[in-house]
């Protein structure tokens, strides 16, 4: 069940690897690539003429694999919404299974790589943080608010989510000061924001629309991911 | 600190000093002890039943620090709060499950919700083990009192 989660953190380990070994066997005999050129160039370890892919590799795949993660957040919990929307239990369980299980789960995966990153003791705060109450368990109070046409209680799970947003932004802030309190909680709250439109579209069983909101909701987790990636290599340049 | 030593030097005033210095001694110790903690480290302890870490709790980064407090019968614990957002000290205990976490709180005790700055103060009268969790931060944030 930690294979997967090893296995995350065990590429981003290989890489960091790698680039550390390509920047210290220096540039390749193509030194006339374009800054632009970002066609990833294959090195063998301890190859004399390996490809120096450059400083940042490590920040890069940092923050490749927090997009990939914060992507497949939001991708599970609009299936996981969509399955308690239409009745399905068994696919909603399995979906919130992946998402937020103990292990093997989208949750686990992001809480081994910022452990990874920041220590165990930041990485259990993460973990408590990202399982609040008032994150996905008021994204599925929000789901079934929305189900049963209670207002409500579809207006205090948002209220409970915006809450969530500003602690994590301030606690973030807590254990990394390159993340500006203020900034996180906005990408918190743009995050619930755009989720919503994908639960009221998923309600109004609207497909078109669905879609369309999905790809927002995913799309903006770019951006989250993107910053935490910088302000985590920031902080700590000697690991990337 | 000065022993009345009879090897101190001197004549026939040596029988006297060292019963002075007895005297120099017991009044050195009248005014250093009784009441509150000596002062180590130019920190007074100005109440000394608050022998900090003993009988208090921090909240502090989604944590009950310590996470295992031993008291005796009759101890009043407090739980201060240092996170931003808000805690609970709730008494009872969490599961695991597959796709989430459940609480099932005993009664015993509950803070409802504490702020940053607050704290909760709780007594335990009976010995035993109390487990208690943050009911916001259920999936990581639990500890207990032993008390007895």
């Amino acid at each position: 069940m930690k294979q997967r989660n090893a296995k995350r953190v065990a590429t981003v380990g290989v890489a960091l690897t790698l680039a550390t070994l390509t920047a210290a066997c220096g540039g390749s005999s193509n030194e006339g690539s374009a800054p632009e050129d970002t066609t990833p160039v294959e090195t063998t370890v301890g190859e004399s003429t390996s490809v120096a892919d450059g400083p940042d590799t490590g920040a890069a795949e940092l923050r490749a694999t927090l997009t990939g993660l914060l992507s497949e957040h939001v991708y599970l919990a609009a299936l996981a919404t969509g399955a308690a929307l239409r009745g399905d239990t068994p696919g909603f369980t399995a979906f919130a299974t992946a998402l937020n299980g103990p292990s093997n789960s989208n949750t686990s995966d992001l809480v081994a790589g910022i452990t990874s990153v920041y220590g165990a003791e930041v990485g259990k705060a993460f973990d408590g943080l990202w399982r609040s109450e008032g994150h996905i368990p008021a994204v599925v109070a929000y789901t079934q608010a929305v189900a049963k046409k209670d207002t409500a209680g579809a207006t205090k799970a948002v209220n409970d989510l915006l809450a969530y947003a500003k602690t994590f932004g301030t606690t973030l802030n807590s254990v990394n000061e390159n993340l500006p309190a203020a900034a996180v909680e906005e990408g918190v709250k743009m995050h619930a924001t755009t989720l919503k439109a994908v639960i009221d579209a998923q309600a109004a069983k609207d497909a078109t629309l669905t879609a369309t909101t999905l790809r927002a909701a995913t799309k903006h987790m770019d951006d989250l991911a993107d910053a935490i990636a910088g302000a985590s290599v920031k902080k700590f340049p000697e690991k990337f | 600190m000065h022993r009345s030593d009879s090897r101190s030097s001197g004549g026939g005033l040596r029988t006297r000093r060292p019963v002075a210095a007895a005297i120099i001694v017991a009044a050195l110790l009248g005014a250093c002890g009784g009441g509150g903690s000596t002062d180590e480290a130019g920190k007074g302890s100005a109440d000394s039943s608050a022998e900090g870490s003993s009988t208090e709790v921090e909240m502090r980064l989604i944590a009950f620090k310590p996470e295992s407090l031993k008291v005796p019968v009759g101890t009043t614990v407090k739980w201060k709060m240092t996170d931003a957002g808000f805690h609970t000290v709730t008494s009872g205990v969490i599961t695991q499950e597959s796709s989430g976490v459940s609480a099932q709180p005993d009664g015993k005790f509950d803070s409802g919700r504490i702020a940053q700055d607050g704290s909760f103060e709780y007594k335990f009268d009976a010995a035993g083990t109390f487990k208690y969790y943050c009911d916001i931060h259920r999936a990581t944030m639990s500890g207990e009192v032993q008390v007895g």
